[in-house]
Protein backbone atom coordinates (compact mmCIF):
# COMPACT_ATOMS: atom_id res chain seq x y z
CA UNK A 1 0.00 0.00 0.00
CA UNK A 2 1.47 3.48 -1.26
CA UNK A 3 0.49 6.37 0.74
CA UNK A 4 -1.43 8.97 -0.98
CA UNK A 5 -0.05 12.43 -1.35
CA UNK A 6 -1.37 15.36 0.78
CA UNK A 7 -0.59 18.80 0.20
CA UNK A 8 -2.44 21.90 2.09
CA UNK A 9 -1.91 25.49 1.29
CA UNK A 10 -4.25 27.93 2.94
CA UNK A 11 -5.17 31.02 0.91
CA UNK A 12 -6.39 34.84 0.95
CA UNK A 13 -9.52 34.38 -1.12
CA UNK A 14 -12.98 33.07 -1.15
CA UNK A 15 -13.51 29.55 -1.37
CA UNK A 16 -15.77 30.59 -4.81
CA UNK A 17 -12.75 32.34 -5.87
CA UNK A 18 -10.31 29.29 -5.14
CA UNK A 19 -12.47 26.49 -6.75
CA UNK A 20 -12.99 29.06 -9.97
CA UNK A 21 -9.20 29.26 -9.85
CA UNK A 22 -8.48 25.55 -10.12
CA UNK A 23 -11.09 24.43 -11.79
CA UNK A 24 -11.24 27.08 -14.76
CA UNK A 25 -7.88 28.70 -14.86
CA UNK A 26 -5.69 25.49 -14.07
CA UNK A 27 -3.52 26.68 -17.10
CA UNK A 28 -2.45 29.81 -15.52
CA UNK A 29 -0.86 27.42 -12.26
CA UNK A 30 -0.42 24.22 -13.47
CA UNK A 31 3.41 24.15 -14.30
CA UNK A 32 3.99 24.37 -17.94
CA UNK A 33 6.76 22.17 -17.79
CA UNK A 34 4.21 19.07 -17.00
CA UNK A 35 2.21 19.61 -20.20
CA UNK A 36 1.92 16.73 -22.48
CA UNK A 37 2.04 18.72 -25.26
CA UNK A 38 5.26 20.24 -24.38
CA UNK A 39 4.03 23.80 -25.50
CA UNK A 40 3.80 26.46 -23.10
CA UNK A 41 0.42 28.46 -24.96
CA UNK A 42 -1.75 25.72 -23.66
CA UNK A 43 -5.09 25.58 -22.24
CA UNK A 44 -6.63 23.08 -19.63
CA UNK A 45 -10.48 22.45 -19.70
CA UNK A 46 -12.65 20.99 -16.63
CA UNK A 47 -16.02 19.87 -18.41
CA UNK A 48 -18.45 21.17 -15.59
CA UNK A 49 -20.00 18.04 -14.34
CA UNK A 50 -19.56 14.16 -12.83
CA UNK A 51 -18.19 12.55 -15.35
CA UNK A 52 -16.95 15.56 -17.48
CA UNK A 53 -13.47 15.51 -18.98
CA UNK A 54 -10.56 17.13 -17.77
CA UNK A 55 -8.15 18.24 -21.29
CA UNK A 56 -5.55 20.39 -22.05
CA UNK A 57 -5.76 21.78 -25.74
CA UNK A 58 -2.31 22.52 -27.32
CA UNK A 59 -1.89 25.77 -29.13
CA UNK A 60 -2.08 24.08 -32.04
CA UNK A 61 -5.92 22.79 -31.29
CA UNK A 62 -4.43 19.67 -30.12
CA UNK A 63 -6.38 17.80 -27.29
CA UNK A 64 -4.81 15.51 -24.51
CA UNK A 65 -6.93 13.74 -22.04
CA UNK A 66 -5.90 14.44 -18.22
CA UNK A 67 -8.47 12.76 -16.02
CA UNK A 68 -12.24 13.09 -15.70
CA UNK A 69 -14.56 14.23 -13.49
CA UNK A 70 -16.12 12.05 -10.46
CA UNK A 71 -17.14 14.68 -7.63
CA UNK A 72 -18.28 18.35 -8.60
CA UNK A 73 -19.66 20.29 -5.37
CA UNK A 74 -18.92 24.20 -6.39
CA UNK A 75 -17.25 25.86 -4.33
CA UNK A 76 -16.55 22.99 -1.91
CA UNK A 77 -15.16 19.98 -3.80
CA UNK A 78 -14.06 18.17 -6.77
CA UNK A 79 -12.30 15.15 -7.37
CA UNK A 80 -11.09 13.35 -10.33
CA UNK A 81 -9.58 10.36 -12.41
CA UNK A 82 -6.34 11.56 -13.24
CA UNK A 83 -3.87 9.76 -15.94
CA UNK A 84 -1.98 12.71 -17.29
CA UNK A 85 1.10 11.29 -19.01
CA UNK A 86 -0.22 7.81 -18.57
CA UNK A 87 -2.73 5.21 -19.96
CA UNK A 88 -6.58 5.73 -18.95
CA UNK A 89 -6.35 2.69 -16.82
CA UNK A 90 -3.35 3.57 -14.60
CA UNK A 91 -5.60 7.08 -13.35
CA UNK A 92 -4.54 7.82 -9.72
CA UNK A 93 -7.16 9.54 -8.05
CA UNK A 94 -7.27 13.27 -6.69
CA UNK A 95 -9.73 15.22 -4.26
CA UNK A 96 -9.70 18.63 -3.76
CA UNK A 97 -11.70 20.29 -0.97
CA UNK A 98 -12.27 24.18 -0.28
CA UNK A 99 -12.96 25.15 2.89
CA UNK A 100 -13.71 28.50 4.34
CA UNK A 101 -11.60 29.37 7.29
CA UNK A 102 -11.41 32.66 9.21
CA UNK A 103 -9.66 34.97 6.54
CA UNK A 104 -9.39 32.41 3.11
CA UNK A 105 -9.65 29.39 2.46
CA UNK A 106 -7.92 26.17 3.41
CA UNK A 107 -7.16 23.88 0.22
CA UNK A 108 -6.49 20.39 0.74
CA UNK A 109 -5.43 17.87 -2.32
CA UNK A 110 -5.14 14.25 -1.78
CA UNK A 111 -3.89 12.44 -4.80
CA UNK A 112 -4.22 8.64 -4.35
CA UNK A 113 -4.64 5.09 -5.78
CA UNK A 114 -1.06 4.83 -6.25
CA UNK A 115 -1.64 0.39 -5.85
CA UNK A 116 -3.10 0.85 -9.42
CA UNK A 117 1.16 0.84 -10.21
CA UNK A 118 2.25 -2.55 -8.41
CA UNK A 119 3.88 -4.80 -10.66
CA UNK A 120 2.83 -3.00 -13.73
CA UNK A 121 4.60 -2.14 -17.45
CA UNK A 122 3.49 1.32 -17.15
CA UNK A 123 5.04 2.36 -14.19
CA UNK A 124 8.43 1.16 -15.72
CA UNK A 125 7.71 3.01 -18.89
CA UNK A 126 7.12 6.70 -17.05
CA UNK A 127 8.83 6.34 -13.72
CA UNK A 128 12.59 6.99 -14.62
CA UNK A 129 11.83 10.06 -16.57
CA UNK A 130 9.70 11.21 -13.88
CA UNK A 131 11.45 10.63 -10.84
CA UNK A 132 14.46 12.31 -12.91
CA UNK A 133 12.10 15.34 -13.43
CA UNK A 134 11.15 15.48 -9.74
CA UNK A 135 14.35 15.47 -8.66
CA UNK A 136 15.24 18.43 -11.11
CA UNK A 137 12.06 20.05 -9.98
CA UNK A 138 13.62 19.60 -6.38
CA UNK A 139 16.91 21.04 -7.00
CA UNK A 140 15.04 23.87 -8.69
CA UNK A 141 12.83 24.75 -5.95
CA UNK A 142 15.83 24.21 -3.55
CA UNK A 143 18.10 26.90 -5.45
CA UNK A 144 15.23 29.98 -5.28
CA UNK B 1 27.73 6.31 -14.94
CA UNK B 2 26.71 9.98 -15.99
CA UNK B 3 24.49 11.74 -14.12
CA UNK B 4 20.61 11.51 -15.12
CA UNK B 5 19.65 15.04 -13.74
CA UNK B 6 22.35 16.81 -15.85
CA UNK B 7 21.28 14.28 -19.16
CA UNK B 8 17.44 15.60 -18.84
CA UNK B 9 18.90 19.09 -18.96
CA UNK B 10 18.83 19.21 -22.64
CA UNK B 11 16.03 19.99 -24.05
CA UNK B 12 16.20 17.88 -26.97
CA UNK B 13 16.71 15.31 -24.44
CA UNK B 14 13.81 15.38 -22.92
CA UNK B 15 11.94 15.63 -26.20
CA UNK B 16 13.61 12.12 -26.62
CA UNK B 17 12.58 10.81 -23.47
CA UNK B 18 9.13 12.13 -23.50
CA UNK B 19 8.94 10.52 -26.87
CA UNK B 20 10.26 6.93 -25.64
CA UNK B 21 7.64 7.20 -22.70
CA UNK B 22 4.73 6.25 -25.05
CA UNK B 23 6.96 3.65 -26.95
CA UNK B 24 10.27 2.50 -27.26
CA UNK B 25 11.53 3.38 -30.99
CA UNK B 26 14.71 3.15 -33.21
CA UNK B 27 17.27 5.86 -33.62
CA UNK B 28 15.20 6.82 -37.19
CA UNK B 29 12.28 6.78 -35.60
CA UNK B 30 13.08 9.63 -33.17
CA UNK B 31 14.95 11.33 -35.75
CA UNK B 32 12.32 11.72 -38.23
CA UNK B 33 10.21 13.28 -35.31
CA UNK B 34 12.81 15.93 -34.62
CA UNK B 35 14.69 18.89 -36.47
CA UNK B 36 17.99 17.40 -35.74
CA UNK B 37 19.97 14.71 -37.77
CA UNK B 38 20.18 10.91 -37.02
CA UNK B 39 24.36 11.33 -35.73
CA UNK B 40 22.64 14.20 -33.52
CA UNK B 41 19.85 11.97 -31.96
CA UNK B 42 22.53 8.97 -31.42
CA UNK B 43 24.95 11.40 -29.61
CA UNK B 44 21.90 12.51 -27.37
CA UNK B 45 20.76 8.66 -27.17
CA UNK B 46 24.68 8.08 -25.57
CA UNK B 47 24.30 10.40 -22.85
CA UNK B 48 21.09 9.51 -21.69
CA UNK B 49 22.29 5.82 -21.84
CA UNK B 50 25.14 6.59 -19.68
CA UNK B 51 22.91 8.38 -17.18
CA UNK B 52 20.85 5.05 -17.20
CA UNK B 53 17.57 6.43 -18.12
CA UNK B 54 17.72 4.59 -21.48
CA UNK B 55 18.70 1.24 -22.92
CA UNK B 56 18.82 -0.33 -26.13
CA UNK B 57 18.83 -3.92 -27.89
CA UNK B 58 19.56 -4.71 -31.60
CA UNK B 59 16.69 -5.78 -33.83
CA UNK B 60 18.10 -7.10 -36.81
CA UNK B 61 20.09 -3.99 -38.45
CA UNK B 62 18.79 -0.93 -35.75
CA UNK B 63 19.07 -0.20 -32.59
CA UNK B 64 16.04 0.09 -30.47
CA UNK B 65 16.01 2.25 -27.23
CA UNK B 66 13.25 2.37 -24.45
CA UNK B 67 13.31 3.95 -21.43
CA UNK B 68 14.77 2.15 -17.73
CA UNK B 69 12.50 0.90 -15.55
CA UNK B 70 11.26 2.71 -11.87
CA UNK B 71 8.45 1.70 -9.48
CA UNK B 72 5.34 2.92 -7.97
CA UNK B 73 7.37 4.70 -5.27
CA UNK B 74 9.34 6.58 -7.69
CA UNK B 75 6.03 7.63 -9.28
CA UNK B 76 4.64 8.94 -6.45
CA UNK B 77 7.99 10.77 -5.38
CA UNK B 78 7.88 12.32 -8.72
CA UNK B 79 3.60 13.50 -8.42
CA UNK B 80 4.33 14.68 -4.79
CA UNK B 81 6.92 17.47 -5.75
CA UNK B 82 4.95 18.44 -8.90
CA UNK B 83 1.79 19.08 -6.61
CA UNK B 84 4.00 20.93 -4.28
CA UNK B 85 5.10 23.13 -6.94
CA UNK B 86 1.61 23.42 -8.76
CA UNK B 87 -0.18 24.14 -5.61
CA UNK B 88 2.61 27.02 -4.43
CA UNK B 89 1.89 28.64 -8.00
CA UNK B 90 -2.19 27.97 -7.93
CA UNK B 91 -2.07 30.03 -4.04
CA UNK B 92 0.04 32.56 -6.00
CA UNK B 93 -2.43 33.11 -8.89
CA UNK B 94 -5.50 32.80 -6.57
CA UNK B 95 -4.13 35.72 -4.36
CA UNK B 96 -3.18 37.98 -6.98
CA UNK B 97 -6.88 37.04 -8.66
CA UNK B 98 -8.71 37.39 -6.10
CA UNK B 99 -10.69 41.33 -5.31
CA UNK B 100 -10.80 39.72 -1.68
CA UNK B 101 -13.38 38.10 0.41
Amino acid sequence: MTDPIVVEVEVAATPEHAFRVWTQKADSWWPASHSMSGTEDFKVVFEPFVGGRIFEVAGDGREFDWGEITEWDPPRAVSYKWHIFLERDKATLVDVRFSAIGYGTRVRLVNSGFDVFDDDVAAERVGRVESAWGSLLASYQASV
Amino acid sequence: MGDPFAALGDPTRRLIVGSLARREQSVGELASQLPISRPAVSKHLRILRDAGLVSDRAEGAKRIYKLESAGVEEVRDYLEVVWGDAMRRFKLFVENTSSGS
